[in-house]
């Protein structure tokens, strides 16, 4: 790795949540505001009270990447504060927008050529036990994602390729088939991947869901959620209401 | 005898298969899977980590008390690096029957050391998906054997087997304690 420096803006609700990311972002390539602050003077209160401007060593040329998905007005007040902070930076390159969907022309509309898609929405399950309904919470979060307009990837790091199959993806006939093994639904909302997804593979996905089976020491960075029981649809429909900021009954 | 029982994915019931196994005949067992067998038997249990460095003669002799006992024999990942686990494990095979849990991926010491596999499976796309890779599996690794599917009644299954092959005098199950001494039977 080159001795490059390159800075990193990371966002958080609180400093928590904000020395989180900077735990996280060792292993990432791009570095993700995370935002969803609900009001515009708190938003500019909390992220210019919390923000963490650090620098980590990567080897690509320094450009701050952000993520927004919260609403248009804060959008705008983060937006000012993330230009001003940006005008100390080096020249920025613009990054290439890996796939057009909706979720990324939005997040590009705000921030122009700097914006590079990562998931917001990170989640993982995993049960104590067999039978507990793993597989399918993780499908049926993914298809509900899916059905708000994020584009989904569904990992499997078990390779057990269950998903797969309640997702109506035929898996190899081998399921020890070496490599990144990928597909897609039949109607191309979710990627499936068998494997440990890395940062850089994630670009373009507004969500990752994982299906963990009976572990939760993946090293992939999501919020595990433990299954004692299985998980009704209607629960996880509400789940997914709320990270897609919709009002919950 | 070694019998490994694996699942063909989680909640098919394959510990409560061994369970019954073990409680219907006289049967070593060995959770190779979450350590649920010997919380759901409530027998003592024995890790067979503590055997690591033991020499020959005192592996026979912990085999033959293992046999008389009975406990649990408890697979950890230690056991997967070091020899004498295993080779502890197949001298209680020799002496008596182990029967494994191997959940739904047993070790690959104990896969490839058992005699006799039975797959508990379901009617599950994704459990005949590996319901028939582990079959083919099993031949591939046992010279062209065949494993045994279990699919259904789970319990009954193992009642069948350990009055086929153990001699079992198999008893209908217990009443609950609750309904014990009342007056009421329990079918």
């Amino acid at each position: 790795m080159s001795e490059q420096q390159r800075t990193a803006l990371l966002v958080g609700r609180t400093m928590e949540e904000a020395d989180g990311l900077f735990a996280q972002v060792a292993s990432l390539l791009y570095v993700v505001a995370s935002c969803g602050v609900p009001d515009v003077e708190e938003t500019l209160e909390t992220f210019t009270v919390e923000v963490i401007v650090s620098t980590v060593p990567l080897d690509s040329p320094p450009r701050p990447c952000f993520v927004w998905q919260g609403e248009q007005a804060n959008a705008e007040a983060l937006r000012a504060f993330l230009e001003a902070m940006a005008q100390a930076e080096a020249e920025l390159e613009p990054l290439e927008i890996a796939e057009e969907d909706e979720a990324q022309t939005q997040t590009a509309a705000l921030f122009g050529a700097q914006a590079v898609v990562v998931p917001t929405v990170r989640v993982g399950f995993y049960g104590a036990r067999g039978g507990v309904g793993v597989t399918m919470a993780a499908v049926n979060t993914a298809q509900a994602l899916a059905k708000r307009g994020y584009r989904v990837l569904l990992a499997d790091p078990t390779r057990r390729f269950d998903s797969w199959i309640y997702s109506g993806v035929q898996p190899p006939d081998d399921p020890n088939v070496e490599g990144e093994v990928r597909a897609e639904t039949p109607d191309g909302r979710i990627t499936l991947l068998a494997g440990i997804p890395d940062e850089a593979a994630l670009q373009g996905f507004g969500a990752l869901v994982v299906d963990g089976g009976r572990r939760s020491d993946w090293p992939i960075v999501v919020r595990w959620q433990r299954l004692e029981q299985r998980l009704e649809v209607e629960a996880i429909e509400e789940m997914v209401r709320r990270w897609a900021g919709e009002e919950v009954a | 005898m070694l019998i490994l029982a694996v699942g063909a994915k989680g909640g098919v019931g394959t510990t409560r298969f061994v369970e019954v196994l073990l409680r219907s005949a006289r049967l070593v067992g060995l959770d190779a899977a979450d350590g649920t067998l010997a919380a759901r038997l409530g027998w003592a249990t024995y890790p067979l980590d503590a055997v690591v460095g033991w020499g020959e003669r005192r592996l026979i002799q912990e085999a033959q008390r293992l046999v008389r006992r009975r406990p649990v024999l408890l697979w950890n990942a230690v056991c997967d690096t070091f020899p004498q686990p295993l080779r502890l494990v197949e001298m209680v095979a020799r002496l008596g029957t182990v029967v494994v849990d191997g959940g739904i991926e047993p070790p690959d010491a104990l896969w490839k050391a058992a005699g006799h596999g039975f797959i508990v499976s379901l009617d599950d796309p994704a459990a005949l998906y590996h319901e028939t890779y582990l079959k083919a599996q099993w031949s591939k690794a046992h010279g062209g054997a065949k494993a045994v599917a279990v699919v259904g009644n789970v319990e009954e299954a193992a009642r069948a087997l350990a009055r086929d092959w153990f001699g079992a005098e198999v008893r209908p199950p217990k009443a609950p304690a609750f309904l014990r001494g009342v007056g009421i039977k329990f079918k």
